[in-house]
């Protein structure tokens, strides 16, 4: 009955328990520790070229290119369960058929809370694009700064920190510099 | 039974998944546990982390939404034809784009000749996370010998033990 075996399978039925429960704990805990914090984002230029697609090189497409400035304090975002926050910009607007597309542009990890001081201006990392090929008769874009904090265990969060206060319109395509 | 129960409360063919590539490190490892839902009447939004299958692919894929695009709701003579046997609210069209965090381009090359992701390839959103769980299956699979010696101490044991 008192074999090694029955008590290696009682310590370690009570071990695993336990860590379940703490885990459960933890991520329940990270449950009530909610932030909303606020910053700002703001676009500096938005132009649109003509193009070609990556896959399709004799299809002529459009391609937005923006710049713009994000400032954020996301700090308090960090607390004991958290492990990286995932940010993105996107560009939210309705197109020519009038209806919804989200595009993100711009994407950061912050794995540290030293980091989560935001403070970037630059242009759009991901391309910039519609699924009819051409930002005419589109409706003016808005701009938002969103995140995603990704715990050690538990809930993935969303939450949204900064918009453009006012849509911002598509200019007439230009033809490419190159 | 309680997994199918639950893939049938979630809407989704596999409420669990195990991670088994690092295209998302550094949120998700090999072998972090993912627990999955799929609200069929709700749009997916960029910044969710879908699972998604291929078909003619084997393995399912956890990658992030970079972008989305809604459909204009078709009004084909399909469509009348089911609204006048069941009255089924439409599931929403769209088309996504991913991509993993950790990976520097879009995944429209595992796409496998498709141009966009739609909403019939994509088994779930991830909604909950518990680490290194689902590590004990990858170990079987990257070392057969663990499998095999797992396999042998338990029937070992079987035969040693008397209760």
């Amino acid at each position: 009955m008192h074999s090694i075996y029955s008590r290696v399978n009682a310590v370690s039925g009570l071990w695993s328990t336990c860590l379940m429960v703490l885990l459960g704990a933890i991520a329940l805990s990270s449950m009530f520790l909610s932030a909303d914090p606020k910053g700002d984002v703001s676009v500096t230029s938005l132009k649109v070229f003509h193009g070609k697609a990556k896959r399709y090189p004799y299809k002529k497409q459009e391609f937005g290119f923006v710049n713009f400035n994000i400032t954020a304090d996301l700090t308090p975002l960090f607390n004991w369960n958290t492990k990286q926050l995932f940010l993105y910009l996107e560009a939210e607007y309705t197109n020519a058929q009038g209806v919804k597309n989200d595009v993100v542009l711009w994407d950061r990890i912050v794995r540290r809370k030293e980091d989560a001081v935001i403070n970037f201006s630059g242009k759009n990392k991901y391309k910039f694009r519609d699924l009819s090929k051409t930002f005419k008769n589109v409706a003016p874009a808005h701009y938002a700064l969103k995140y995603n904090v990704m715990p050690y265990v538990g809930m993935l969060t969303y939450g949204e920190a900064a918009r453009t206060a006012e849509p911002i319109g598509f200019p007439e395509a230009q033809e490419s510099m190159s | 039974m309680l997994w199918k129960g639950m893939g049938l409360f979630m809407n989704t063919e596999s409420p669990i998944v195990v991670v088994l590539s690092g295209s998302m490190e550094p949120a998700f490892y090999r072998g972090d546990l993912l627990f999955l839902t799929n609200p069929a009447h709700e749009k997916y939004v960029t910044g969710d982390i879908t699972v998604y299958k291929i078909p003619g692919a084997e393995i399912p894929i956890v990658h992030r939404v970079l972008e989305t695009h809604d459909l204009v709701a078709k009004n084909s003579s399909r469509k009348s034809k089911t609204e006048e046997l069941v009255r089924l609210p439409a599931v929403p069209q769209q088309l996504l784009l991913t991509k993993g965090d950790n990976n520097y381009v879009d995944d429209i090359d595992l796409y496998q000749g498709l141009d966009w992701l739609e909403r019939r390839h994509i088994v779930g959103k991830v909604r909950g996370f518990l680490p290194y769980i689902g590590y004990v299956t990858i170990a079987m699979n990257d070392f057969p010998q663990l499998k095999y010696a797992l396999l042998g101490g338990l029937g070992l044991l079987a035969l040693i033990q008397r209760e």
